[in-house]
């Protein structure tokens, strides 16, 4: 077997420092970021540094490529939808922009419709950029390391096993249609289509797997709460772990400061 | 040739060289086995045939067409492929749905599809499961749903992955009677098995693969007096010629009628009195 079917997760098998952190610091590093951008202050130029710091954590990654393609896909879709509806009928409505045939643009509206993207848009980055470049297997091992219950940990980690075994699943299917003749390409809306009769028993499938998965951990041991050997090296850090505690502490004086403000 | 590889070699990602080198021909209306160990590179062949794999050197034509420049949709036409796994290609909720998406996609009057479909869910006796779901039916019939829905395709090449894989005694024969089917239309058709009773019984010509490379090509009674490449390639020989083997028979019977003449031949009688 190919030690690492790079199509099997969104794991992008790259050596970049991202990649060599410690799983549960970049975890806190997202909420970090979750916590600044909406209980932080909300001025746009507040959010647009925050915005920068993750462009600049991600290109030094080198990530920027495959996080920016995956944003494109979540956020176009709602910044089509959203601008034109906030900035004409946002409740706050006052400032007219600019009128175009009896359409009126309003400024608090188209304001308030990019602070809102912009702050999705800097928790997603943090998002992407934990996906991309943590292992599903490492963030097991880095969870069952801290939780001490494998089962918690198993838990927590699962839903990622099963986004990529569902993730390999469709594209062998998608291929067979191909097979057959089905010409998809580069249309979404028929590719959706053609797999929505195959929804649930994808969904059933894949849980049904990690639950097998989860049975045969069983019993190998998986529960044996003696110290396991891991093959996967897990580098971690006095220095990263103090970082680590630094941003939940952060965050939770942010946290502390936004409910009491 | 129908189909031509040259110097076909596929890595999946760098390091791994899944097919090194490869190059055969088929003329049309062949029918040919693939053979060879797990992992040999079976499967990823044959996906190179419509162009699902695109080759990392070399290339294979089919039908004069490279299939690395060609879409899979247009060489759908061409040639249907039966997947290993019948779970990876059933996307349609009722039997007979499943059926005529081939013939849809490639485009035939609803005469021809349902011509098509009806033919082959007889074929592979389904005729009467076509209202219900393919999901509700265990891993053997929907090994024959999936191998009805590339027959009714009715394309000029067949490949079969893996067709025997979990058939009982009988299923096997419906697979049989399908194969000889195909072989009266002058159909081309591809069979990557294990089983050398199934091959030895119904094919003459095979391509055997070991770690990515073509290690044999030509008559399947040839590969069978190469005992060391059988051995490399994982493979048994038929029971008919172990059993002739340990009566120490001279002949190398394919097939039971093969394997009762040369023993009646062995007795020096005519024939056996119960053949
Ligand atoms: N999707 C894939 N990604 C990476 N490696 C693969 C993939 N599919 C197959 N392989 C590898 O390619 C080699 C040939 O596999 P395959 O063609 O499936 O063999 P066969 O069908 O003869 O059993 C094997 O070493 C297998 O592990
Ligand atoms: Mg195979």
């Amino acid at each position: 077997m190919a030690p690492n079917k790079t199509t099997a997760t969104l794991f992008i098998d790259k050596d970049s420092w991202l990649q060599r952190l410690h799983p549960l610091t970049k975890l806190s590093y997202i909420l970090l970021t979750g916590v600044a951008a909406y209980g932080g202050p909300s001025s746009l130029l507040y959010i647009c540094l925050l915005l920068f710091c993750n462009a600049v954590i991600t290109a030094s990654g080198g990530l920027l490529k495959d996080t920016a393609k995956a944003l494109l896909r979540v956020i176009l879709p709602l910044l089509l939808f959203m601008i034109p509806i906030h900035s004409f009928l946002f409740p706050g409505n006052r400032t007219v922009l600019l009128e175009f045939h009896g359409m009126i643009v309003y400024q608090e509206g188209l304001l308030f419709a990019i602070s809102t993207l912009t702050k999705l848009t800097v928790v997603l980055i943090a998002s992407f950029l934990f996906v991309f470049s943590t292992h599903p297997a490492d963030l097991i091992t880095a969870l069952s390391h801290t939780c001490r219950s494998p089962s918690l940990a198993y838990l927590l980690g699962s839903p990622l096993l099963l986004l990529a075994s569902m993730r390999e699943r469709i594209e062998t299917i998608q291929a067979a249609q191909r097979a057959r003749g089905l010409d998809v390409d580069g249309n979404m809306f028929r590719r959706f289509l053609s797999l929505a009769p195959l929804l649930l028993p994808l969904v059933l499938g894949a849980i049904v797997e990690v639950e097998q998965r989860s049975i045969a951990l069983e019993v190998r041991g998986f529960k044996s709460t003696s110290i396991k050997t891991s093959l996967r090296k897990l580098s971690d850090s006095a220095l990263q772990r103090f970082c680590r505690w630094l941003m939940l502490a952060i965050a939770a004086v942010v946290l502390l400061l936004h409910g009491l403000g | 040739m129908i189909i031509c590889a040259e110097d076909l070699t596929f890595a999946y990602n760098d390091s791994l060289m899944a097919l090194q080198n490869i190059s055969f021909e088929i003329s049309a209306g062949e029918c040919v086995a693939l053979t060879g160990h797990n992992g040999s590179g079976k499967s990823t062949l044959v996906k190179h045939l419509n162009g699902l794999l695109k080759p990392t050197k070399g290339r294979i034509l089919v039908a004069n067409k490279d299939t690395a420049t060609s879409r899979t949709a247009e060489l759908a036409s061409q040639v249907a492929l039966l997947f290993q796994n019948p779970d990876d290609q059933i996307c349609k909720q009722t039997v007979w749905d499943e059926v005529c998406f081939g013939p849809q996609n490639l485009g035939y009057d609803k005469k021809k599809t349902t011509t098509l479909v009806q033919e082959a869910l007889a074929l592979f006796e389904l005729t009467s499961f076509e209202k219900k779901n393919p999901h509700d039916f265990g891993y053997s019939e929907r090994k024959r749903i999936a191998m009805a829905s590339i027959v009714a395709m009715d394309t000029p090449i067949l490949v079969f992955d893996e067709p025997t894989a979990g058939l009982d005694s009988y299923e096997m024969s419906l697979l049989i009677n399908t194969l000889k089917k195909l072989q009266s239309e002058n159909k081309t058709v591809l069979v990557i098995s294990h089983d050398m009773d199934f091959v030895a019984e119904n094919i003459l010509r095979a391509i055997s693969l070991s770690a990515g490379k073509k290690v044999f090509d030509g008559k399947l009674r040839d590969l069978f007096e190469q005992t060391d490449l059988m051995t490399e390639s994982g493979l048994l020989h038929p029971q008919t010629m172990q059993l002739s083997k340990a009566c120490g028979l001279y002949s190398s019977p394919l097939s039971t009628d093969e394997c009762v003449a040369a023993i009646a031949e062995q007795l020096g009688q005519p024939s056996l009195p119960n053949a």
